[in-house]
């Protein structure tokens, strides 16, 4: 339903889900909270990039903090 | 904001993907804008002048039949099914491999059954002619 949500949503600007930019507003898994694991937007991203949209995402809640364990980590693997 | 994707068990694939800038022309510049989170301090109206599909609310469990979906609680029926897609393709792998089996094993046991009946069949096939020869009393070449 989703994905027919979209298509509409998409042909209205005469546009189709493949090859399109789609921005992801909000990773959490629920409103204003900073955490974004087992969040549905994954599966929304990974549903729309296997349809061959050009997914990106903004969430103003999760923790921008340099300190966070988990941001560490990402730090530190030093991945782009 | 959430500079960048943190790493998951899940979803590895997105460890590292970096957000993007809350700036009105770049978010402009996007085809579509989903809103799948209802952050209280995201502006959604300002967002104006953007195509926008809003699937807040949305529940996996839902079963109605609005195609259109938006903000709708089953917009994520599809979501669901993708999710629980490799779950079912294990089940019915699992369901596929105990009817091989049961499949199998009633072949053999037919090939089984063929194999008796046609013992069954040379035995008494057997038995006959042991009794015409003995009966004969000889081999019959006198």
């Amino acid at each position: 339903m989703l994905c027919a949500a979209l298509r509409y949503a998409l042909n209205d600007a005469g546009k189709a889900v493949k090859g399109s930019s789609i921005l992801i507003l909000g990773l959490a898994y629920k409103p204003n909270v900073d955490d974004e694991r087992e969040s549905p937007s994954y599966f929304l991203m990974e549903m729309l990039k296997a349809r061959g949209a050009k997914v990106a995402y903004y969430d103003p809640y999760v923790s921008r903090d340099p300190t966070h364990p988990r941001t560490r980590a990402v730090d530190r693997n030093q991945i782009r | 904001m959430f500079p960048v994707i943190r790493p998951t068990r899940e979803h590895a694939q997105w460890t590292g993907t970096k957000s993007v800038e809350w700036k009105k022309d770049l978010i402009s510049a996007y085809d579509l804008v989903l809103i799948a989170t209802n952050h209280a301090s995201v502006n959604v109206p300002g967002i104006g002048g953007l195509v926008a599909a809003d699937c807040r609310h949305a529940k996996c469990d839902g079963d109605d039949q609005d195609e259109t979906g938006t903000g709708d609680e089953s917009v994520i029926t599809e979501l669901a099914s993708d999710r629980l897609a490799p779950l079912t393709a294990k089940r019915n792998r699992s369901l596929q491999l105990k009817e091989l089996l049961r499949v199998w094993f009633l072949a053999e046991l037919k090939s089984l059954r063929f194999l008796q009946s046609w013992a069954a069949v040379k035995y008494e096939r057997l038995q006959l002619l042991i009794r015409l020869v003995s009966s004969s009393g000889s081999w019959g070449l006198d």
